[in-house]
């Protein structure tokens, strides 16, 4: 895990890379507005394709902002101040956010918050960005029918709070992490093959904001269902209700 | 509805506008603070559209002028913009103080998330 985020600090040195992620906003930005402008004035004969755009390139311009968020928090690394964050509300407010791309892939998304937890220990923005990445990745996985929902989750371990994002597909998983890091040791070009370039990269921002964070993305199990998951602290805060 | 829309980028203000268009409203479109206080001086708007990014002055610079005339104090002004909102915070103080409707992301706001936010403003105004 130490490589991957001295990797990613050598590319936060990178002024170009950088900027390039910036000015990939307003060309993702023309396409997802275009296409969603076209969807709601039936200015299309494929709606379905257009959605399917605009969908896509907004994914797209979400990593580009994991991507500078992830880099922003290695650059402070040593300032980012973890805040209790609500994680109830947070994998509500993700669940919400990815259905759209749920239902462009005809999968279903179970939010399964067993306890309660209150807060945890993180970087909000983070947590955010990762956890989307992740849920993104997953919704677009080929799987069989059956097999075609994704589990966004916290539950409780000695350790911590485990927040993940969970899949039926065990193989596609450990392949995704595996693939993600390969790509980040530049063995591959993109970490996730058969699916869409920028959501497999979710994975590889997704590790990278975790580490951030310090704490591990690792390949994780939860109520038979193989994904991605990070282990936090709960904050002691008092919860008044 | 008169909207006047200070976007930067000639290839996405098209889009907006013709969001707003078929939304019913009017839209004079400004590339610069500038030509923002010039078309707003042809046109009094019944709301302001605005990105804070722009060439020459920044759109910070354009509310403080915009809200120094009396006849434009209370109208109702949306930042949509490609600042991230923790960027923002720099001006947290400023934008409380020019009465700022809504904030919104430019990057992950939909148009219906914009159309939203305008019909939420101009209600304020008619109420």
């Amino acid at each position: 895990m130490q490589d991957i985020t001295s990797n990613f600090d050598d590319i936060s040195q990178s002024v170009v890379l950088r900027s390039v992620a910036e000015q990939l906003k307003t060309p993702l930005m023309i396409i997802a507005r275009q296409a969603e402008l076209q969807y709601r004035t039936n200015q299309t004969v494929s709606p379905e394709e257009v959605k399917a755009t605009q969908t896509q390139a907004d994914i797209a311009l979400r990593l580009v902002d994991s991507y500078l968020l992830g880099l922003d928090l290695i650059d402070q690394q040593m300032e980012i101040a973890l805040e209790p964050v609500p994680i109830a509300a947070l994998l509500y407010d993700i669940a919400h956010e990815l259905t759209p791309i749920a239902k462009q892939n005809n999968t279903t998304i179970e939010l399964d918050v067993a306890g309660k937890y209150g807060q945890i220990m993180g970087h909000a923005a983070g947590l955010r960005a990762a956890l989307y990445g992740l849920g993104s990745v997953m919704s677009e996985i080929p799987l069989d029918t059956s097999l075609r929902s994704i589990k966004i989750a916290a539950h409780k371990r000695p350790t911590g709070i485990v927040v993940g994002v969970y899949s039926g597909a065990a193989e596609q998983m450990q392949s995704a992490l595996a693939g993600a890091r390969q790509a980040q040791k530049q063995y591959r070009r993109q970490s996730l093959v058969g699916m869409s370039s920028g959501s497999g990269a979710g994975v590889l921002v997704a590790d990278a904001i975790f580490s951030a964070m310090n704490t591990s993305l690792r390949a994780g199990r939860y109520k038979k269902k193989q994904g991605f998951a990070a282990t936090f602290m709960q904050s002691q805060q008092l919860q008044l209700v | 509805m008169r909207i006047l829309l200070i976007e930067p980028d000639s290839a996405l203000a098209p889009i907006y506008i013709s969001l707003l268009q078929t939304e019913g409203c009017t839209v004079d479109w400004a590339q610069t603070a500038q030509q923002a206080t010039y078309k707003a001086d042809e046109n009094t708007p019944d709301m302001v559209i605005l990105e804070i990014q722009l060439t020459q002055h920044s759109g910070i610079a354009f509310l403080h002028e915009f809200r120094s005339y009396a006849e434009w104090v209370d109208i109702p002004v949306v930042l949509h913009t490609v600042v991230p909102s923790q960027q923002l915070r720099l001006f947290e103080q400023s934008l409380k103080e020019m009465g700022i409707a809504q904030v919104l992301y430019k990057p992950q706001t939909s148009l219906r998330q914009l159309l939203t936010a305008v019909q939420d403003a101009l209600k304020k105004v008619t109420l």
